[in-house]
């Protein structure tokens, strides 16, 4: 229904809430595995990783077969996922605290979060496009540093001196590290 | 007008302006086609003549931190309460207001200058000694922090090109311009330290480090743990939180 749709603060809030749930979840039967399959399912709510993904390739993306290209958005998420839960795991279930969303065009917000840990504060942003499947988000910034960006930046790198399936060796082998 | 013209004339109308709000509001939606590849041209992009050389120093540097100071990060953490492991690092913090409000004057704010100073009367008096922030409880005393590389990027100085300090990190042509600058206003360095003795600053500066060390490695470890290329993802994180602050 029209007037019973939420906003995408809202919604983003309690995909974030959602998450944190399932990281701070103590049962001890639930597998490492099952919990990325629960982290994915409660991010998918908000959040697109082929967007996140194909925009941290940019012009890379051209240069992938669609088996490397299915791969490496498998791989890439997980690593992007990592990355971002990572400021929520520290030891005590943190606060967050979201702001209004700030209108960047007529199909874009930016919608600005403070994450409360007992000794110190992280600035979290959300960047998110009106799509016809909802807002979506396509870009994290932790404390004025796009995810995107970053990882764009590092997969530039690689493709100018490597190729895509030493991207997946590498992604792979980051991920066993982990 | 007969009345059925003119019911007929509002439902054409009606429907005129339906389909104009609809094709607005197709308007209005994005494809994901549209998001793969826009927002890039605000990106910065630092230039890096000296690559070669700062990967070797980022190399040391790594093992300078997983090797030596990660480990004593983690005994400092695990040996100390939290309460006093925070009191350190609110200390050393409160003592280095005057660099601060330095930075705040050259770049003429003021507010933030008084900002900073009630901040330092709090700590100090309320906050016994600095142990304790106690300005957390006044939301008006946090003003972003300021350092002398943000005033000269604040006056218009680009960052220059990209340098890895050995032991220090990551840096540019203008911030270490502007770490030498931070050393005036400084109580421990030189030249004008309140410590006359080079080994009495030489352990102040130490113990410093080692109560930063836990947020320094927790900084470090966010960026090349899930990074595939550490030294991009550190550079390019760098030059992004460094054009944040300047726009603060």
């Amino acid at each position: 229904m029209l007037f019973a749709q939420e906003g995408p603060e809202v919604k983003l809030q309690k995909t974030i809430e959602g998450v944190i749930d399932v990281l701070y979840e103590v049962d001890e039967s639930v597998t490492v595995e099952q919990k990325r399959e629960e982290i994915l399912a409660v991010l998918g709510q908000s959040f697109s990783f082929d967007i996140l993904v194909r925009r941290t390739l940019g012009r890379n993306w051209e240069k992938l077969d669609e088996q490397q290209q299915m791969q490496i958005i498998s791989l890439a998420t997980d690593l992007m996922i990592h990355s971002y839960t990572r400021e929520f795991k520290q030891g005590v279930r943190p606060t967050i605290t979201f702001e209004k969303p700030l209108e960047l065009s007529k199909s874009k917000i930016e919608i600005s979060s403070i994450l409360a840990l007992p000794d110190v504060e992280i600035n979290l942003s959300y960047r998110l496009a009106r799509l016809e499947s909802g807002w979506q988000v396509y870009d994290v910034i932790v404390e004025g540093i796009s995810i995107v960006s970053n990882y764009r930046k590092q997969f530039d790198a690689h493709f100018l001196k490597k190729d895509g399936d030493a991207l997946i060796d590498q992604l792979e082998a980051k991920l066993a590290a982990l | 007008m007969k009345p059925g013209r003119f019911i007929g004339l509002s439902f054409f109308l009606c429907m005129g302006l339906v389909a104009g709000s609809l094709i607005h509001a197709q308007d209005e939606f994005l494809s994901e086609e549209d998001l793969f590849d826009d927002d890039f041209e605000e990106i910065q992009t630092i230039a890096d003549p000296l690559e070669g050389l700062n990967r070797s120093i980022f190399k040391v540097n790594d093992f300078f931190y997983m090797k030596i100071l990660g480990p004593v990060a983690q005994v400092y953490h695990d040996i100390t309460p939290d309460p006093v492991e925070n009191g350190f690092y609110n200390f050393f913090d409160n003592l280095k207001y005057p660099i601060r409000l330095t930075s705040n004057l050259l770049q003429f704010k003021v507010e933030e200058s008084f900002q900073e100073t009630g901040k330092f009367l709090v700590n100090t008096t309320l906050g016994v000694g600095g142990f304790h922030k106690a300005s957390n409880s006044f939301p008006a005393l946090n003003p972003p922090v300021e350092d002398f590389g943000q005033a000269l990027g604040a006056w218009g100085f680009g960052e220059g090109f990209y340098i890895v300090i050995p032991f220090l990190g990551p840096s540019n042509f203008r911030d270490l311009v502007g770490r030498v600058g931070d050393r005036f206003p400084d109580f421990v360095a030189t030249p004008w330290t309140v410590l006359d003795d080079s080994q009495d600053r030489f352990i102040v500066s130490g113990v410093d480090l080692v109560t930063d060390s836990p947020r320094l490695m927790y900084r470090y470890q966010a960026f090349t743990e899930s990074a595939i290329d550490p030294y991009e993802a550190m550079k390019d994180g760098f030059t992004q939180y460094r054009i944040q602050q300047i726009k603060e």
